[in-house]
Order: structure tokens, then sequence, then C-alpha cells
């Protein structure tokens, strides 16, 4: 039901941009307008430049975006969160979830003309699974432990125990060729060669990395428009690390598409010739996550603060209404997301039930002094979160507001990227607001899986729960699982979920048919320019 | 001496003089003869009242979310309008003046702790000491002052106190120059030779003999790394790593205001000009102060 | 000349050797794990993990990585940078020229405005025209530099549209940022410039006005002109080493690709041959100037004894 949502809100966006192209240029023949035609230039803004293109080597979300226009995969996820084919034409899983063996496409070549075949299918995963080659995604392949090309067109893929998540996962693992790997040997990462719809142009180091259209792409995917060679000549990722200086540049007409900075969402819909794109179905998660140490491992505690968060009011102030209330413990756009689950064992704000969760775990303010004592002591702790950005500083801000309303002793500090980590694997970060992007249902074990991500959850019953849910291959099963964890974690409050914000494009409206597919990855193979 | 310029540029400094021989009634006369002062003079005088009877002047506390509706132009109720959390930005500008003066007042403090100390040590003893003190500064001075800063707020965490902390220790080399250069030319002074004659101990020569001779240099000096600092904080705010929310530093409202400059331009005009007012007062002040001082420009 | 030039060689070398000691030092005193950074936010194994770290030697006592990262800066080899594996010299090969493209051009606009601001109040002192000018050189030094440059995009770029807002890598996108850079740094020169003069005017004034009246007011002006250069190549010192690291804020507004730029963002990845290797140009790139300066002083005033 979810997923068919993702699907029309999509759809809508395209025929809104559709609406408004009509709307905006009445002059130009409508014909005109609805035909892609090929042509022009991207022009677009990454805010800091990626380590390196090669999916070996990198694990960036920023350079994953890129390398989505380069490479192809084997399947994609389709809206209903299903694998769908791609350079895989078909695939079947054995009765004991142990192999996976995928027909390969015939037929599809490398950029630089090489076959794209099941030989070339086993070097990758094989280059992955290499310790030499330290690739720091290997964690998603699991419990991979070997892959076989039979013949051309097979390949084999063989795990030690079953592992769900192994399709959705693949995400991260763009085919590269194995040719120009061998030739270009460690600089593979600043001259990558794949089979996508676009070939990497150039990379003038610090300033810009400029893509150009591959001519003999043929795009295998359902769920894109355009099924041949993309629209657009050549796209240009320029390097503006200041969002205000990308918004200048977009402004000024030099740049086609910017990230959309919140703060200005409002004001650019409304601006001529500028629409925001939104995918309100997002894969990320912003939450609150505690230490194991006082008064943070306390059940109710956690409770109180559960109840204390005003999820509307977050939503609607820090994020200026670009995003969605979640009481999941997990991103919306998720298979296993589950709104009516997460009501019931989630919390609603309520601050009568926050002071009650309190006073029940023998927080009681006995000395009148308005804030609650545990132990005899007033309870002070300062709720983290990361900087330099505003929203997380605004939400820490607001959810400090309404703990001091329930007699705990609130400060807030946010703390630079780079010492966070530290800090919160030796407990010294008592709880602190997160946000974590991820595509599948193992976040929860990435998350939450003892010893946790920040090294403070160990729970066998959780492990055991989230266990079942990363070897249930079966995709209904497995979410079923899923919400299982899910319910552990709501009933226990090991986390507060509080929001999944937009992703938000702000776009030129001579660019047309801009969209994402349903992992929240950009489709740059449909984009064209109008004239 | 490996770095050489610093101390030819503030040479000049080495000529103020005469600080203590005026009473300090001619000596206000003088510098305010200077139209610059006198700008400068109202601008601090507003910021120093402003400071000083904040909760009498704003309206609202400074952190009170909600107070009015969010992202308010300024009308007549919110003077500054409001921010993105309905806060009022004129309580938190007042409460932030503050913060300001208490940013630069701190950081020349230290600043002036440590470099007069490093300075006076180096150019009274001479010899090794001054030849290790002197190496010392010119790593610090040669030293990325940003990545110096970095350091400090990583190792200590973030927060005013130690921005606030990480650049004094990153500029205080000036001050060491400038003190020592000043010394150098007083040591040689028979005042000095009689007090070593009589037997004074080296403590004694140089609060008494040294330090009051040096002191116009620094004065001068110190009102012009005051403006310094504050932009330097403003900047560290810019990486995050200077104030904490909710406290409204100027340089922090600043940044977080950084996405609005279109859809609400008065949220980071009224800081970025009162920065600018501020830092420009300073720096008129102390360059009135060093004409005041130098007997070169005095008698003309 | 060659033994001052050599002694003051000699004596870089404890100060170069100290910096080189005190950015080692970073790495041990710093909290931050750069394997953990690349891992914020994503999966990862403990496997992985550790596999990473032993390949950048990571797990090796501190001692043995001085010993190892002194010889090699040796032999001129300043690692490989921890994100982008590529050698921490190519990383600052590609970014130094921009950072000295913009610290060169900003420098030719702060004397040249703090020159015309100097010599301007210098002749008119006391005048309305001296405070203008003089206030006119500070205001660009009190400017926040974050909104100065915001403001310098919005009326140039945005509205007026006369440049590129992304640097297009010709000398026009060079401008505005050396403009904004530059009228920060021209507040000092217009000062000393100011002062360098009256100096000049006020001893020979009553010389001049005695004997040949034309003849010799060129002649002061001569003089007027090499005593005002003193400070300005004094300057060029003392802002230098601002202008390659500070001037981080600028280049991120302006989207200048520099090293200022580079430095900050190595330093919130911990990516500390990266960082590194960036201190050490920068330090080094000071001191040196800082000698040329020295010599350059030395060969310009005659009252320097160069023995």
């Amino acid at each position: 039901m979810k997923t068919q949502e993702s699907r029309s809100r999509r759809l809508s966006v395209i025929l809104a941009l559709a609406v408004l192209a009509l709307t905006w240029a009445p002059f130009t023949p409508a014909s005109a307008q609805d035909t892609p035609v090929s042509g022009g230039t991207f022009r677009t803004a990454i805010s800091e430049e990626p380590d390196q293109l090669d999916p070996a080597n990198t694990n960036q979300l920023l350079a994953s975006n890129i390398m989505n226009n380069i490479y192809d995969r084997l399947v994609y996820i389709g809206a209903d969160g299903l694998p769908q084919p791609w350079l895989a034409e078909s695939w079947t899983i054995s009765d004991d979830n142990l192999t996976i063996t995928f027909v390969i496409r015939e037929g599809v070549t490398f950029h630089d003309g090489t076959v794209l075949d099941a030989a070339a299918v086993k070097f990758n995963f094989d280059r992955i699974l290499d310790p030499a080659t330290a690739a720091p995604n290997k964690a998603f392949l699991g419990s991979l432990a070997s892959v076989a090309a039979p013949d051309a067109v097979t390949v084999v893929f063989t795990f030690a125990s079953p592992y769900a998540p192994f399709f959705t996962n693949l995400l991260s693992f763009g085919i590269v060729s194995p040719t120009a790997v061998e030739s270009s040997g460690d600089t593979f990462g600043r001259n990558p060669v794949g089979s996508g719809p676009f070939m990497f142009g150039s990379w003038d180091t610090g300033s810009r990395i400029t893509l150009v259209r591959n001519p003999d792409y043929v795009n295998y995917r359902e769920d894109d428009l355009n099924k041949g060679p993309a629209y657009v000549d050549e796209i240009v990722y320029n390097v503006i690390s200041e969002a205000s200086t990308q918004s200048a540049a977009f402004e000024a007409g030099e740049l086609d598409m910017i990230n959309a900075p919140r703060e200005d969402v409002a004001r650019l819909s409304e601006t001529e010739g500028i629409s925001i794109v939104s995918l309100e179905t997002s894969s990320n998660i912003n939450f609150i996550e505690f230490a194991a140490n006082e008064p943070f491992n306390n059940e109710a505690f956690r409770k109180a603060v559960s109840y204390a968060i005003d999820r509307e009011s977050i939503a609607e102030i820090a994020y200026l209404g670009n995003a969605t209330p979640n009481q999941c413990p997990i991103p919306i756009a998720n298979a296993a997301y589950d709104a009516e689950l997460c009501a019931q064992y989630g919390s609603t704000y309520d601050l009568d039930l926050a002071r009650q969760a309190l006073a029940d775990g023998g927080f009681v303010d006995s000395d009148g002094d308005g804030i609650v004592e545990f132990n005899g002591e007033n309870v002070s702790v300062t709720l983290w979160s990361y900087a330099p950005y505003p929203v997380q500083s605004k939400t820490i801000q607001l959810v400090q507001a309404d703990l001091n309303q329930i007699g705990l002793a609130v400060e807030v500090q946010t703390v630079e990227f780079g010492a966070m980590q530290p800090m919160l694997e030796s407990g010294e970060i008592g709880f602190d607001y997160m946000r974590w992007t991820y595509s599948d249902q193992s976040i929860l074990s990435a998350l939450f899986k003892s010893p946790g991500w920040t090294g403070q959850t160990s729970d066998p019953e959780l492990d055991r729960l989230i266990e079942a849910s990363d070897t249930t291959v079966d995709p209904e099963a497995r979410v079923e699982a899923s919400r299982q964890v899910m319910r552990y974690i709501l009933e226990h409050a090991i986390i507060v979920p509080v929001v999944s914000d937009w992703v938000q494009s702000a776009v030129r409206d001579n660019v047309r048919d801009y969209h994402w597919d349903a992992l929240n990855t950009e489709r740059l193979v449909d984009v064209w320019i109008a004239s | 001496m490996i770095i050489a310029a610093p101390d030819r540029v503030l040479s000049g400094l080495g000529r103020v003089r005469g600080f203590t021989d005026a009473s300090a009634v001619t000596f206000a006369r003088r510098l305010f003869r200077y139209r610059q002062a006198q700008f400068a003079g109202v601008i601090i005088l507003v910021l120093i009242l402003a400071a000083i009877f904040a909760p009498l002047i704003a309206p609202y506390a400074p952190d009170a979310v909600r107070a009015g509706k969010p992202l308010t132009a300024p009308n007549r109720e919110f003077l500054f309008g409001t921010d993105d959390l309905g806060r009022d930005m004129f309580s938190r500008m007042i409460y932030g003046a503050r913060i300001t003066l208490w940013i630069g007042l701190i950081i020349v403090a230290v600043e002036v702790v440590i470099g007069v100390t490093v300075g006076l040590l180096a150019g009274y003893f001479g010899g090794w000491t001054d030849a290790i003190l002197m190496r010392f500064t010119d790593v610090m001075l040669a030293f990325p002052g940003i990545m110096l800063a970095l350091a400090i707020v990583a190792t200590l965490g973030p927060g005013l106190t130690n921005a606030i902390f990480a650049v004094a220790l990153s500029s205080w080399p000036l001050f060491a120059r400038v003190v020592r250069s000043s010394v150098l030319t007083v040591r040689e002074s028979e005042y000095m030779t009689a007090g070593q004659v009589l037997g004074a101990s080296h403590l004694h020569m140089m609060w008494r003999g040294v330090l009051p001779n040096v002191l116009a240099p620094i004065i001068v000096l110190a009102s012009l790394e005051f403006p310094a600092a504050v932009l330097v904080a403003a900047a560290l705010s810019f990486l995050g790593l200077g104030a904490q929310p909710p406290t409204p530093e100027w340089g922090a409202l600043l940044t977080d205001a950084r996405n609005y400059i279109r859809s609400a331009p008065y949220l980071i005009n009224i800081p970025g000009l009162a920065i600018f007012l501020t830092v420009l007062a300073f720096n008129l002040l102390g360059n009135a102060l060093r004409d005041t001082l130098d007997p070169r420009l005095r008698h003309r | 000349m060659l033994s001052f030039l050599l002694r003051r060689v000699v004596m870089m070398i404890p100060v170069w050797f100290a910096i080189l000691t005190l950015v080692f030092l970073m790495r041990a005193l710093v909290p931050g794990d750069p394997v953990e950074i690349m891992f914020f936010g994503r999966a990862s194994s403990p496997e992985v993990v550790e596999n990473m770290r032993s390949q950048l030697g990571l797990d090796q006592p501190l001692y043995r990585q001085y010993v190892t990262y002194l010889g090699n800066v040796m032999q001129g080899d300043l690692g490989e940078s921890i994100t982008t594996k590529r050698p921490v010299t190519d990383e600052i090969r590609d970014r130094y020229p921009e950072t000295l493209k913009l610290a060169v051009a900003s420098l030719a606009v702060s004397i040249a405005i703090g020159l015309a601001a100097g010599v301007l109040a210098a002749l008119y002192k006391d005048s309305l025209v001296d405070t203008l000018a003089m206030a006119f050189s500070v205001a660009g030094l009190s400017m926040p530099a974050f909104w100065f440059g915001l403001l310098m995009i919005y009326l140039f770029s945005v509205r007026l549209g006369w440049f590129t807002v992304v640097p297009d890598g010709s000398l026009k996108s060079l401008v505005l940022p050396a403009l904004t850079l530059g009228l920060i740094a021209s507040s000092i020169i217009a000062r000393l410039v100011r002062s360098a003069m009256l100096e000049v005017l006020g001893q020979d004034y009553i010389r001049t006005a005695r004997s040949k009246g034309l003849r010799e007011s060129r002649v002061m002006s001569n003089h007027a002109i090499r005593n005002a250069l003193l400070p300005i190549v004094t300057i060029v010192g003392l802002q230098f080493g601002g202008l390659l690291s500070g001037a981080f804020i600028i280049e991120a507004v302006f989207a200048w690709h520099g090293i200022g730029e580079l430095g900050v963002q190595a330093f919130a990845k911990r990516d500390f041959p990266l960082i590194q290797g960036i201190v050490l140009v920068v330090a080094s790139s000071y001191v040196l100037v800082n000698l040329l300066v020295d010599v350059l002083y030395a060969i310009l005033d005659p009252r320097v004894n160069l023995s």
C-alpha cells in the first residue's frame, strides 16, 4: 500500500513538472515540450569532492550518486521493494537460501568496448572479497563466501549462511570493467570505466567532475522512462562546499539543479522558472539514541524522552515542514515501515505521560526545585548532535525545551563530526540526535546488533530478533521479522525515532523528468533539457 | 632572527611612549580629537551599555523559543524580527553583545598574559632564553593558525570557552614580539643599569623597571587584537566550533542564518552589520590610540 | 650577503623541525579516528575496519610512526591521503597553485588600495580625505569574511551578473575573491604607508621649503615612495601565512578550491597524512617568504646591516 503511494507520488511529481512547463511557457508549441530532446549540459553542484569513483574503494554517498550514472548493477529495487532485472536477466535462489544463480544479459559492453559477461561479474565480486582490496563496502556482502562463473552468462553466488539484505545491498556494487581495473591499477578510482548511461569525462581536481553521454547505451530498467542513451550530452558536477554559494550559483542560472536548502524551499518554490521536486518517502531516519550508562540505560528515562518528543512541531519548525514525522525506527522508504504498528508500540507526544514515566521509574522531584532526582541527585544531562548543521541544532533546542518542562535539566551541545565517534563509543555522549541513511532493513542490524554502531548496545533478545530478520530471505516473511525487531525497539525505547526528512531538489523549469528511484537514487538517464 | 617581518611592522609601536607621563584627562582630550575616536567611542559606549543592561533592555529571554511567529520580519513588536525558532532577534542581539565583548576581552587577556611573559623573559634575559623562546614563537607564527585552532578545539571539545582558548593560544606570538623588541630598547637604559648595581631582583626589575615602559605598545596592540579576536571567533562559528546553541554569539547567529540570505535577509544582515560596526569601532579606536601615543605624530 | 643568507637558512632548520614534530603530535592528541569517520553513518564490520587500519599503518606504535614519518619526509614522501588514497604531494600540487594565485592577486589588490589610501591620507593629513581614506581601508578589515563574501556574490554575480559565481578558471573569476581578500589586507598597508609618508614629509619639510622648490619636491617624492615600499614588502611576509591557510572562509564562499578549504576538510575527516602535508607546506612557505622579505628588506633599506 505504501509502495503504491510512493509510485503515485513520483508520477505526480512528473505530472506537476509537465503542468508547470505548460503554464510557464505558453508560447512554445506544447508538442516540443512533451517530447524529450537530446543535447545540452546538466549542471549541478556537490558539496565536496568524492574520494574516488571505484565501488570497491569508497563508501561515500556522494561518490555513489555519481557512480550511479557510470555503472549499471545486477538488479535494481522496484517500487514494490522487490529486486528487478537489470544487468541480470533473471535469477534463481536455492531452497536452502545459500546459492543465488544469476543469468547475465548478453551483448552488454563496457565503455572501453570490452564485454560485460559472467567472468567480468565474478571479477568484480572477487575483488571486493579479496582482503587485499580492503573494500569499505565489503560488509554489504554479508556471508557471501565465493562467486563462480561456470559459463559466459551464469554467475553463482554461494553464501555461508542465508543473507537477506543481499539484493538491496547490490546497490553498492556497480559493475566495473576488469580490463580497465587491470590497466589503471591504483588510479582506476579517478579513471572509472563502467557500462552505464554516462562515461567518465574528466576530473578537474577540487573543482569539477564531468561525465559524457554513452551513445551506445541500452537501458534495461523497467522503472525508467528512457530506454536508450541518455538525453543530455554532459553532466557537470561543480564542487561548491558552501550551500549559500550553491544557491547563488543556481539563482544566477549557472546550475540546473541543486539540493534545495530547507530554509529556502518555500521561497524557491514560488520563484518563477524554478520548481522544487520533493521525495517524501526518503531512506533516512533521524532519531535519538542512548548510551549504556545512567540514566540513559534506564528504560523509564528513555520512555519519558520518547513521550516528550513533539514530532509534528519539530518537522514544522526545525525542518520548516520539509520532513515527515516518523515513529518507526526505520526509514519511511523501507518495505518494513509500518506507521500503524509504530503508533501502537511507539509513543506519541504527551508531556503528562512523560512525567508519569519518569515518576514510575523513580525520577521524582522531592526537593521542589523543579528538577527530578534519581538516587538523590538532580538529573542533569546533555543532549548532543553534530555540527555545523542548523537543523540538528534547532531540533535539539526544541527537544531541550520539552525535556526541561518534564523536570529534566538538559543542556544541548553540538560537536564536530570527527570528534563525535570516540565520544559515542566511550559513552561520554549520553544521548544524541543522529541521522542515518540506509535502503535496507539491515539498517536494524547495522545500528543495533551487539555491540551496536556506537558500541553501546547489548541485548541478547534484540540480537536474536535481528538475526532472524537478516537470515529470512523470503521478502514478505522478512518484513514480518523486521517488524518484530521494530516492535521490540519501540517497546523498550532503545531509540526514539523522530522524523524522516525529505530529499528535495530545486530544478530549473527547462529541466524535465528529473526524479529518483525507489531507493532514492537519481535517474539522470531520463533527464532532458527543453529549449 | 628568522621571521623579522612582524617586528618591523610593529616596530612603530616601540616608539609609542609617553602614556604614563600624560594625565588621563589630557590623554583623553588628545585621543578624542580624532574623528575616528569619537565615532568609535559612541559605538563602543552603546555596546557596553547594551551588554550591562541587557536584561532590562531585551523584551524577551534570548533563548525563549516561540516568543513570536517564526521568521517574522522586523516590525514594531520585534524590532529585529524573529528567527526560525520564533526567538526575538533583538533580545538575542542585545545578549549577544555581552558575549561578543566577553570573547574579545578574554582572548586579549590570555594573549597579553602569555605574550607579555614570553616577550619580557626573552627581552630581559637575552642569550639562550631569548633564542629558545623566540624560536618557539617563530614556530607558532609559522604554524597555520586555523589548523592549530581546529586541533585545540577538537582536543578540548567544542564550546565557546575552548574556542576562545584556541584563538588566544594561536595568536599570542604578536604580543611576545612587540614586547620583546620594546624591552630591548629599555634594557640598556640608565635606570636599568642603576637597578642592577643596586642589586634589585630580576622580578622587581622586570615588573617595576621594564613593564611600565612597554605598557603603551601593549595597550595599542590589545585594542587592535580585540577586533581581530571577535572576527576569528566568528570564523570558528562558521566551522561549527564556536558558541553552542542557544548561545546568541553574533558569529553563530550569522552562520546559522546563511541559508536565509534570500528568504529572510534580516537574519544574516543584522548580526553581520553588528559585527562589522563593533570591529570597525575597535579598529578605529586602536588606530587613534596609536596616533595619540606616537610621539612623531603628536608634536605637529 | 651569502653568509647572511646561509645563517638564516641554518636557523630555519630547528623551527622547521619543531613544526614537523608538532604536526605529528597533533595526530596523537586530537581525538577521532579516520577509519571510524570513514564509516560514519554506514555499515562496516570490525574485520574491515581493522584491515584498513593496518593498511594505513595506524596500528603501529606512535614512536614507530614518527620515525617512519620523519624518514619519509626527508625523502620528499609526504605519504598517502587516507580518504583519496592519492599521494599527499599530488593533492597539494593540485590545490597549492590555486591558493598562490589568489594570494598574489589579493596582495596586488591590497597594495594598490593600501598605497592609494595611504598616500592620499598622508598628503591631506587631518582632513576629511584622511579620515575617509583610513575609514575605508579599516572597513574592509572589519567585515566578517563570510558575510562580506556573500554580499559581494549577490551584488556582483547574482544581481549585476558581471562575474560567474562558479569559478571557470579564467582570470575574471579571480576578481571577486581577490577583491574581498585584498580589501581585508589593505588596511594595514594603508596605515603603514601613511605613517611612512608622514615621517618623510615631516623630516624633509623644512629643508625642502628652504631649498630650490620643484626639483627638491621631486627628490622628496622619490624618497617618500622608497620609504613607503618598505612597509609593503614587510606586510607581504606578515600577510602571506594568513592568505595561505586563513582564507578558508573566502575560499569556501567563492568555491575557490585552494589549500585552506582542503585543510579544513582534511581535518574534518582526520586525514592526518594530508593535514601534516598541508601544515608543513604552509609553514615552510611562510618561513621561506619571510626569508625572502628579509633579503628584500636588506636591499631596500641601507640601514640594515647584512653581516
